[in-house]
């Protein structure tokens, strides 16, 4: 069953269809209040495109700042190391006599 | 010394291109200029450009959208993106190229946002295609292609096919571009839009042998 004929006549058909091209009154005046619109509601917009822009740079800070602490810090020179048995049974010790 | 030419005859005027239709220089300031200003700043040279390419730009949209609502806001929509995209115009092809391509995939996004909801069943015919139909299998050659209802079941043919098969169909065969041209209008490469022309064809076809055949062909 051959549909060929049939599909180029409609072809044909739909390029007689006539170009319609109205357009409504007014409608670039309509495109423009929007466009204007967006310029007045751009600071806040601003605003949150450049906290946006502004989290990989302190990101990356933040990771830097961190490694360099871990890998290039002072080690810390003295560690007071108290018994745990000294700290728990201090209260029942009894109190050296004062001379 | 040799005598002085005679005034040459003028030129003959270059061959018009034949697909797409010549349209007149407007009056006023050309579109780089309006372009420009708008780059400056200046809504009422953007005002200008609008007025100027919003009757082709209606002319397109009303290809893929049938309710006028959904029309006005294709239109809205390519002129909105147009002014975004404005900065990357680079004034090496003319302006109104640069916004039909805007226009095209805009046209094209709608189609794919709203494909779910235009399907619809291509079998189910009116009483007017019925007749034409009736009359094209009677008579395929005197069958007549301006008939209201042999545009209307064109148009519920295209509706029933899948965004990247109409688009295809509609620029190809039905507003004749090359596809040179359509590659510069969709971005899609030359083979894949010969495989979409060659499948949508097949898919028409397909749309086509649904139809009662005992019946109509």
């Amino acid at each position: 069953m051959d549909t060929e004929p049939l599909r180029q006549r409609l072809i044909r058909a739909a390029r007689t269809s006539p170009l319609d091209d109205r357009v409504p009154a007014a409608f670039e005046r309509g495109i423009i209040a929007r466009l204007l619109h967006r310029r007045a509601a751009d600071p806040v917009s601003l605003w949150a495109a450049s906290l946006w822009r502004a989290v990989m740079p302190a990101a990356s800070v933040m990771l830097l700042t961190g490694l360099g602490v871990l890998l290039l810090g002072e080690p810390q020179t003295e560690e007071i190391v108290i018994p745990s048995d000294t700290v728990l049974l201090a209260d029942l010790d009894p109190p050296e006599p004062t001379p | 010394m040799r005598a002085p030419r005679p005034p040459v005859a003028q030129a003959a005027p270059p061959p018009a291109p034949p697909a797409s239709p010549v349209v007149p220089a407007p009056p006023g300031p050309p579109d780089d200029s309006l372009v420009r200003a708008t780059l400056a700043g200046s809504h009422d040279a953007f005002e200008e450009l609008l007025r100027r390419h919003q009757p082709r730009v209606f002319a397109t949209a009303r290809r893929y959208a049938r309710r006028e609502s959904e029309v006005a806001d294709i239109v809205q929509e390519v002129f909105l993106k147009a002014y975004e995209r404005l900065p990357g115009f680079r004034f090496e092809a003319p302006f109104d190229h640069w916004l039909m391509r805007v226009a095209i995939r805009t046209c094209y996004d709608f189609l794919r946002a709203h494909q779910r909801t235009r399907e619809r069943s291509f079998s189910d015919l009116t009483d007017a295609e019925d007749e034409w139909l009736d009359r094209y299998r009677v008579a395929p050659d005197t069958t007549t292609e301006d008939a209201d209802a042999a545009r209307a079941l064109v148009q519920r043919l295209l509706e029933s096919l899948p965004p990247q098969f109409r688009l295809v169909i509609q620029l190809l065969e039905i507003e004749e571009r090359s596809i040179r041209e359509i590659q510069q209008l969709t971005g899609w490469s030359i083979p894949l839009i010969k495989v979409r022309a060659f499948r949508a064809r097949a898919a028409m076809r397909r749309q086509l042998r649904r139809l009662r055949p005992a019946k109509y062909l």
